[in-house]
Order: C-alpha cells, then sequence, then structure tokens
C-alpha cells in the first residue's frame, strides 16, 4: 500500500503520453477538457450533485474560487517555496475593494478588477520588502501576523463596514448577454473559469521563461541561487506580487456574487484551507494544485455530514502529505525529481 | 502517411462531435430547478451547531413544533428542515442560495441573529423567498428588502429602553460593545440616548476575549456606577465575573440586551449573574401562551428558549398563509405584507418596512439564577 | 485615546500586566525550548496548552466540583490544585510527546526542508483545534471558583489576590526548575548539545532521538503547568484558547530572543506589561493588533530579539 502511495505519479504516465503527442492531440484534448468544464452545470446529476449547497453555488464557490487561489499561492508557496500564512489578506483586500468602490462610486467592474489586483499587488510589495529578507518560519510567522492584521483592521474600522462589513455589493455588468443575478450563478462560475484559465496561461509562460527557473532555483536552495547569480529578493518579491494579484482577482469576483461581505469570512482558516490543497495537490505543480483544490473545495460539500470535520481532516491530511508524501498526490514533473536524487 | 492522415481526420471527427453534443446539451438544456416533487418545506436558518446553538435550537423546536400542529389537521402536509449557518454570515449566503434552489421551500423563519440575516437577505430577496425573522433585531434590516420580516422589535427600541434602564439604576454609565454587528449597534444606539452628562466611559472587546482587568481598570477610573454591555453571553458572563471581582467595581450595575439573555449566561457567570438588568423584546411564554408552554415541555422535555414564542409564531404566520391556500412564494409574500394574524399568544402584523407593527419590549432580571420576567415596556 | 488612565491606574495596570506575562512566561518557555533544539516552531503548542486546560476542567468534574460551590479552604486548594497541576502535566507531557511523535519525527529524519515540518506542525496544530472544537461544542468551558479572589492587600490601585500571587509565585519557580534541569541535569546537557550541534552530539553519544523527546515533554509539562495556573486565574477555557495564548506567547518568546530561555521570560513580562498599557489607552479591541504589530516589528528590526541571541546558536 506504501508503495503505490509514494511510487504512483499519474503525472508521470499521462506526461509520457503528452510527449509524445502531437501538438493536434494536444489542442484537441486541451479544447475537450475545457469543454468539459464549462458544460458542467448542465451535466449535473445526482451522482455529482451536492446535497445542501446548490451545485452551481459549489462550483463557483469553493471549487473554482479555491483553485484561482490556489495557483496563485502555489506561486509563492510551491514554485518558490516561500510560506505564507496569511494569502488570505490579498482574497479580502480584492473583496473589500470590490464592495467600496462598487458601493460608494460608479466604477466599471472590470476596472475595479484591476484596481482590486492593483490593491493587492501593492500589499503584496509592503508586505514582501520587510519581510522577505526573513527565511522560512520567520517569514510564516510574519505573513500570518500580516494576515490577522489585515483582518482585524476590517473589523476595528467603520469606514468599510467594521464588524458589519458592507451590503449592497453590485454584481459585474451583463457578459454576452448573460445577466449575473443571484439565482443564476452559472455565468459567475463561467467568469471565474476563464479568469482561471487566463491566469493558468500566464503562470504556465512564466514558469517556462526565466522567473519560473529563478523561483525553482530559490526553493531548491536559496544560497546556492544567489551564488550562482539569481536576484533572489527581486523574484521572491514578484512571487508574493503575482500571488497577491491573484488572490485579490479572485477576491473581487467573489464579493461581486456573495453581495455581502464581513471580516468574519477572511480568517486564519481560509489561509490553511488554500494551503491544504496547495500541499495536497503538489507543491510547485499547478495541476496538481488545481486538483487538490477541486478535491478539498469538493468533497466537504459532497458529503456534507463531514462539513463539520472539515478543518479536522485537512490538518490530519497535511500532517499526512507531509510524512508520507512531501510532495503531494501529483509531484512536480519527474525530471525534477530526478534531478533532487542527485 | 495514410495512417496519420486517418487518424487525424478521427481526431476531428471526435472532436466537432464533442463540442457538437456540448452545444446541443446547451441549447437543450432544462432550467437548472425541476418543480417541487415533495412536500412543502418551511426553512429554520440559525445556528444548530456552535457557541450559539442553544439559542438556534430553541428556536427550532418553536418552529417544528408548529409545523407538527399544522400537519395534523391539513390537507397540504408541510416539512420543516433548516440551515446550519452556526450563526455566522460566512456561511449565510451559501446555503440561502440553496434554500432558494429548492423549489419546495416556500419561506424562511431566520436568521437567528442579525450578522447572519444581513449576509442572506440579499439571496432571498434574489430568489423571491419571504422570511420571518423571530429574532434579528438589527435596525439595518428594516427596509432591506420587500421578501423580509421580522417578528421582533429592532434594535431602534431596544437601545433606548435599555439606556432609560440604565439611567434608572445609576448616574453614570460605562458602554462596551463586543466589535460584533449587534453589539457594536445596539451600543452606539445606547451612546446616542444617553446624556453626555451620563456617558462615563467606552471601550470594545473582540469575541473571545478573557482578560478583561483592562477594561474595568478603565471602568474603575471613569467612576462610573453602571455598566451596558453590548454583546453576547459567553463573553458577558467572563466580564461581569470580572466586574464582581474587583472590589472597586463590585456593586456596580450591569445592563445588557437580548444577545445576554439565556440560561447560558446564568450558568456560566455564577453567582455573579444575580441583580443584572437584561431587556429582549421576546415574552416569556409561559405568560403569553401557557397552554403551549405545556405543550411544548411535553414534546421536548426542556423549557422554551427566549424566542421559541417568536419563532413558533413566525412559523404559524407561514402555516396561515399556506392553509388559506398560498403555495407560491410571491402569493405568501403579499399574505404576509397584508394579513393580520392571531397567533399564540401574539397577533402579528407587519409594516412595509418589514417590521412588526406591535412594538413589545420586556425588562428581565436575574434572582437567586433563574431568569426573572420583570415587566413590559 | 486616553492617557489618563496610564497615570490613574498605573500600579493597577503594571501589576496585572506582570501577572499576565507571567502565564505568556510558561507557554513561550516551552516554544523557545523546542526552538533552541530543533531549530523548529511547533505550532501546535499552543494546543499542548489548550489539552492542559482541558485537563485541568475534566479533573473538577472527576472531583465533582461544580461550577457554582463555595471556594476552597487553603488545606483542600492546595490539595486540588496540586491534583490538577499533575494531572495537567502529565496530559500536555504526554500530548507532546505524541505529537513529536506522529508529526515531527519522521520529517526529522528524513532530514525534510523546513517548509514540510512546518505545514506538518500547522496541521497538527488545526487537527488538534478542530477536535477539541467538536468535543466541546464550541462552547465557553467554565471552571469553578476554587480559591477566595479577595484582595490580600492593595498597593495603590493594584488589587493583589491570591491568584495572582500564585501565579507569579508558579512561574518564577517552573523557571528555576527549567534552569536547574537544563544546567545541572544530565537531559539538560543533552538538550544543549543538541541545540549547539546536533550531528556532532550524535558522533559523541547522544541519542538525540531521545533527547528531542525528551525536550517536547519538558515543554510540554511546562506547558501543562502553566495551564493549571491559566485556568485558576481566568476560570475559562476553549478549543482555541491555544491560538489567542500562544500568538501572545510567541511573540513574547520572539520578543525576548528565541532560543533563549531567558530571553522568554523577559519577553513575556514586557509583552504583558505592553499589552495591559495598550489595552487602556487605545482600547481592548487593538490589542491583537499590537501584539502582531510587535511581533512583525520584533521580526524585522531586530530577528535575536530583545537579548540578542544568534539566531542559528540557540542558548538555553
Amino acid at each position: 500500500m506504501k508503495k503505490i502511495l509514494v511510487l504512483f505519479n499519474p503525472r508521470d504516465r499521462f506526461g509520457d503520453w503528452w510527449d509524445r503527442a502531437t501538438s493536434l492531440q494536444r489542442g484537441m484534448f486541451r479544447l475537450v477538457l475545457i469543454g468539459l468544464f464549462f458544460a458542467l452545470p448542465f451535466i449535473n446529476n445526482p451522482v455529482i450533485d451536492t446535497p445542501e449547497t446548490s451545485f452551481e453555488s459549489v462550483l463557483f464557490y469553493p471549487l473554482v474560487m479555491f483553485a484561482i487561489m490556489a495557483v496563485g499561492l502555489n506561486v509563492v508557496v510551491g514554485k518558490s517555496g516561500i510560506l505564507d500564512l496569511g494569502y488570505v489578506a490579498f482574497f479580502a483586500i480584492g473583496a473589500y475593494t470590490q464592495a467600496v468602490f462598487g458601493i460608494f462610486t460608479d466604477l466599471n467592474f472590470w476596472l475595479v478588477l484591476l484596481l482590486g489586483m492593483g490593491f493587492a499587488m501593492l500589499a503584496g510589495i509592503l508586505l514582501g520588502v520587510p519581510a522577505l529578507r526573513l527565511r522560512g518560519d520567520y517569514l510564516a510567522i510574519i505573513t500570518l501576523g500580516f494576515g490577522e492584521i489585515v483582518r482585524i483592521i476590517a473589523v476595528n474600522t467603520e469606514a468599510i463596514g467594521g464588524a458589519a462589513g458592507l451590503t449592497g455589493i453590485p454584481s459585474p455588468p451583463p457578459i454576452l448577454g448573460m445577466e449575473f443575478s443571484v439565482q443564476d450563478l452559472r455565468p459567475y462560475y463561467w467568469l471565474s473559469l476563464t479568469i482561471l484559465l487566463l491566469v493558468l496561461w500566464g503562470i504556465v509562460r512564466l514558469s517556462h521563461r526565466k522567473p519560473g527557473r529563478a523561483w525553482e532555483a530559490i526553493r531548491e536552495d536559496e544560497d546556492v541561487a544567489a551564488f550562482m547569480g539569481v536576484q533572489t529578493f527581486r523574484y521572491k518579491l514578484w512571487a508574493f506580487v503575482i500571488g497577491g494579484a491573484i488572490g485579490g482577482a479572485a477576491g473581487v469576483i467573489y464579493a461581486s456574487q456573495i453581495l455581502s461581505i464581513e471580516p468574519k469570512m477572511f480568517e486564519l482558516n481560509l489561509s490553511i484551507m488554500i494551503l491544504a490543497c496547495v500541499v495536497f495537490g503538489g507543491m510547485g505543480n499547478i495541476w496538481g494544485v488545481i486538483f487538490g483544490a477541486v478535491l478539498l473545495g469538493y468533497l466537504p460539500e459532497k458529503l456534507r455530514f463531514l462539513t463539520d470535520y472539515r478543518i479536522l481532516i485537512f490538518g490530519i491530511l497535511m500532517v499526512v502529505m507531509m510524512n508520507l508524501r512531501p510532495n503531494g498526490l501529483i509531484p512536480r514533473k519527474k525530471r525534477e525529481v530526478i534531478l533532487e536524487k542527485i | 502517411m495514410n495512417e496519420r492522415f486517418l487518424m487525424k481526420r478521427k481526431l476531428l471527427a471526435l472532436a466537432t462531435s464533442t463540442v457538437m453534443a456540448i452545444g446541443v446539451t446547451v441549447a437543450v438544456a432544462p432550467s437548472a430547478n425541476a418543480a417541487c416533487a415533495g412536500n412543502y418545506k418551511l426553512y429554520f436558518q440559525g445556528a444548530l451547531t456552535g457557541p450559539a446553538a442553544e439559542t438556534g435550537i430553541n428556536e427550532y423546536n418553536g418552529v417544528k413544533l408548529a409545523i407538527k400542529d399544522y400537519n395534523k389537521s391539513a390537507s397540504v402536509k408541510v416539512d420543516a428542515d433548516a440551515i446550519d449557518t452556526q450563526a455566522s454570515g460566512a456561511q449565510a449566503p451559501a446555503l440561502a442560495a440553496k434554500v432558494v434552489a429548492d423549489e419546495c421551500a416556500l419561506g424562511v423563519i431566520g436568521g437567528m441573529y442579525s450578522g447572519e440575516t444581513l449576509a442572506a437577505v440579499p439571496v432571498y430577496d434574489g430568489g423571491g423567498v419571504p422570511v420571518i425573522s423571530p429574532s434579528a433585531t438589527n435596525p439595518a434590516l428594516t427596509n432591506k428588502s420587500p421578501v423580509f420580516h421580522r417578528v421582533v422589535a429592532n434594535d431602534l427600541v431596544q437601545g433606548p429602553a435599555l439606556a432609560k434602564i440604565a439611567g434608572r439604576v445609576g448616574k453614570k454609565i460605562f458602554v462596551v460593545d463586543d466589535a460584533t454587528p449587534y453589539g457594536k449597534g445596539l451600543a452606539k444606539i445606547v451612546k446616542l440616548n444617553l446624556k453626555s452628562s451620563q456617558l462615563a466611559g467606552t471601550d470594545a472587546v473582540t469575541e473571545g476575549t478573557t482578560n478583561f482587568s483592562s477594561v474595568v481598570s478603565k471602568v474603575k477610573s471613569s467612576k462610573a456606577d453602571v455598566v451596558f454591555y453590548g454583546g453576547y453571553y459567553p463573553e458577558a458572563s467572563i466580564f461581569i465575573k470580572a466586574l464582581r471581582d474587583n472590589p472597586a467595581t463590585k456593586n456596580v450595575k450591569f445592563v445588557a440586551g437580548d444577545g445576554v439573555l439565556d440560561v447560558e449566561f446564568v450558568k456560566l457567570a455564577g453567582k455573579n449573574a444575580n441583580g443584572a438588568y437584561l431587556t429582549a423584546p421576546g415574552l416569556p411564554m409561559k405568560t403569553a401562551a401557557p397552554k403551549l408552554y405545556k405543550a411544548y415541555k411535553a414534546e421536548y422535555n426542556k423549557e422554551p428558549g427566549l424566542y421559541t414564542l417568536e419563532a413558533y409564531n413566525a412559523a404559524y404566520f407561514f402555516l396561515e398563509a399556506i392553509k388559506k391556500g398560498n403555495t407560491t412564494r410571491a402569493s405568501i409574500n403579499k399574505f404576509i405584507d397584508d394579513e393580520v394574524v392571531k397567533g399564540v399568544g401574539m397577533t402579528m402584523s407587519f409594516g412595509p418596512s418589514g417590521d412588526s407593527e406591535s412594538i413589545v419590549m420586556n425588562e428581565y432580571t436575574i434572582k437567586n439564577g433563574k431568569v426573572v420576567w420583570v415587566r413590559k415596556l | 485615546m486616553e492617557f489618563s488612565i496610564l497615570v490613574s491606574e498605573f500600579a493597577s495596570l503594571t501589576f496585572d500586566g506582570i501577572v499576565v506575562g507571567a502565564i505568556y512566561a510558561l507557554v513561550a518557555l516551552g516554544y523557545t525550548l523546542v526552538y533552541g533544539v530543533l531549530r523548529l516552531i511547533n505550532f501546535a503548542h499552543s494546543e499542548i496548552f489548550m489539552i492542559g486546560t482541558m485537563t485541568c476542567y475534566a479533573v473538577t468534574l472527576v472531583l465533582g466540583i461544580a461550577t457554582d460551590t463555595d471556594p476552597l479552604t487553603l488545606a483542600s486548594f492546595t490539595l486540588v490544585f496540586l491534583l490538577i497541576i499533575l494531572a495537567a502535566s502529565l496530559a500536555s507531557g504526554v500530548s507532546a510527546v505524541i505529537l513529536e511523535f506522529v508529526a515531527y519525527r519522521r520529517l526529522r529524519i528524513m532530514r525534510a526542508s523546513r517548509l514540510s515540518s512546518l505545514i506538518s506542525a500547522i496541521g497538527a496544530s488545526f487537527f488538534l483545534t478542530e477536535l477539541f472544537r467538536i468535543i466541546t461544542e464550541s462552547r465557553n468551558i467554565a471552571f469553578p471558583r476554587l480559591v477566595d479572589k479577595e484582595p490580600i492587600f492593595v498597593i495603590s490601585s493594584a488589587y493583589v489576590t491570591f491568584d495572582k500571587v500564585l501565579v507569579l509565585i508558579g512561574a518564577t519557580a517552573l523557571f528555576f526548575l527549567l534552569n536547574r534541569v537544563i544546567n545541572h541535569s544530565k537531559l539538560g546537557l543533552g538538550i544543549r548539545a543538541v541545540s549547539q550541534d546536533e550531528t556532532t552530539s550524535v558522533l559523541m553519544g547522544v541519542n538525540a532521538s531521545r533527547v528531542v523527546s525528551l525536550t517536547f515533554l519538558l515543554g510540554g509539562i511546562l506547558a501543562g503547568a502553566g495551564s493549571a495556573f491559566y485556568m485558576v486565574f481566568y476560570e475559562t477555557t476553549k478549543a482555541n484558547v491555544g491560538f489567542l495564548v500562544g500568538i501572545s506567547a510567541f511573540t513574547a518568546a520572539v520578543l525576548g530572543g528565541i532560543g533563549n530561555v531567558r530571553g522568554a521570560l523577559l519577553g513575556s513580562f514586557t509583552l504583558g506589561l505592553i499589552q495591559q498599557y495598550s489595552s487602556a489607552v487605545l482600547g481592548y479591541n487593538w490589542r491583537d493588533v499590537v501584539t502582531f504589530v510587535i511581533l512583525v516589528l520584533v521580526l524585522l528590526v531586530k530577528p535575536t530579539g530583545l537579548l540578542g541571541e544568534a539566531l542559528q546558536r540557540a542558548r538555553v
């Protein structure tokens, strides 16, 4: 059993096929897969339906939202090896941006989306510049503190709603003729799915270029990377900022759907859950991370009786994963593992 | 060469047919919700687990009892169901969405606390689901939505009443809130209703506070003789213990609202709870509806909670509507808006703002470890 | 912001601040000990503390002491308290050893990355918190009043009560006990050796795994004893009490210089005072922000803490 757990790597099997497939085959595969995801609300049936919350609602949150955030956190934790325990802060900043600008101003949704990402990036810089000088545990603690500080400030600041939060957040404007309303969550799902695809495309591109290699080098051994001329601080900051932007974007879309937010929604628990997705799926591996997010988002909703024990299970999961399979269910590519052995 | 060409053709065909299949499914797909298959449902929204579970369970019991009584002689049966929000606004919208999607759901009795109600009402509004809350008292809910109604008086009534009581029992009042929407809101209204000469000072704590020593020090230095606490019973019980422990504040009067009024408060605070002045919009079931009180005790073998009577009557209102033939959300909502219903122990009607037209506020105190009703205000 | 209260209530705030600090110290010592030996921040240490508080409550249940009883006489109190502190120390100590074995041992032997150990620690912490949250049904636990809290004497505005004195004496006594163990026992020698250089100590014949287990045990015992004092003083607990106390205790340990036992003590008292003063001036709801800000500032400006120990070389 242990052997299977340790040796089975779906990525490798799939990876072999992928390497041999032609670009046409790859394109076809992508098209079918994407089409399948978009069509999910229509092929809803009692087998995959979630008992207590509506399926579309679950698809949007937590599935795709978690996936987006997991991809963002993956850039920070998985690719660059920076343990961020305060990721929920970026999500909160994005959500509050949409709330404040949506309620008090008339700005276009897309502009607010950019603003939300901008503020989150700013927060990433503010946190990163001082914090990234530290390593490991201390960095983690500081990010934790940052996440909590953001939440407590939100609670204590009346101007942005205080403890009661803000209500009456507007929905996005109609796209392609589809209305965004509370009754039909499918447009939200498709919108966020599109954003996820865009983010993926961007990250995959980055990973194959210099930033991606720099991040890997930093994660493996920061001192050696510095020796070899990698500007570690700059790339770590970039990881932070990009991760933050992604989290902020997710927050904006989330707020536009949920119509009212309060600080209680952005607690430490959420940071830990996203971290669990990254850890569970396979740190550094984008597809594994998404898989982790989907699984960890879907299962507690499907097995609702588990919801009360959700965090309990996440905790055990993290301990077990780290001890038995520290690289996640779908670890990084084979060639990386081989390099590790050297 | 030929093989590869054939292969390409096959793949292309496969891809095209898949896309077409998806397209067809999209076009022909039925709407996401099917019509109601079974009995109609009334949902309760509140905390069935978590720190506030006592209140929620007591309310839900009231709802279930009302539905059970109704079903005894009804042709159109109704089922009771509940969504457990743990009294938190974070989970409420997603759970509310499910209620909206459930075609059999005709109405919601809830939310239990103001925070979760504020979060859920926009969702219900979008789905046209009528809502009657038995216990959410935050004024922000007034005029929130055409589907929202509440049986209790809101904090705009409770606040001034509390301020009056505070002014009656002492000269200088120190106001503390717990930074929750309910507690902070209530404290704000109380402060507004106090003369500046009466207000000795303010402080705020957070949920989960255990160390009240600095707050007590502030109370002491402000020379207040009354403390008003806006918040819930877990923190209130610790606070009142801290006050009584400190010789300087031992005899300071303690005034609080309905969030503190609970048997748990007495349990956690012990003897220190005696003498506290509390208000609540809720009526004691024993005095207002003795027959129901007996039936409740027979059914559940425990004392009714603070808002059990209100929850019962909220469900009763819905059931009256259904009895009179209203089985759609829209018609039930209209019924709630227009009609006056004589419930059990109270008569209910709602104004256009959603608030109840009959305002009731009660004063309670704790004597010898028991919650005792003092008077109607 | 009212500064006048600092003046009028100075003695009271100072005394209470020191008492609060003493409680933090008991937990902080555990953090600093484990860090010194393993270079690992035991995230779940706060839950070890929480388990201690729950054990204290369980003891009162077993002894049949209702929440509403009158305070005990000095004699019976001493007996009951000894029982509680023994039970809590044992429970916490054993929990700590089990924790190490389940969550950290394998990673240490495999020389896994710091990230893995930290994530495992977080997982364990959340698991324990949730477990007890479910057990206690998210409710607050009320602890009976075991000792009379009438002031023994008054210094200016400060009320000196029996339980506060108990806490102060307790923290000091445990600190001296710990010092004794570290500096005058074989275990202490092992701890100091492993914290200085694990590989060499193993070469010199030290059983590193056993030292690690015993360090966790020691840290757990301290937390458990601390929880007994905590319960007598605060008379309440709940499943996530670990988080609230832990962040403060951890900040205190870092403030004094993590890995440094004397630093943990100094940091704890300092933090306790700062928290009391800032609560009075800014309002209690800003207290946690102040704590976090201090944590962040210390880590940024002087990561080695007040007593300035080098992060690499921890000294106990």
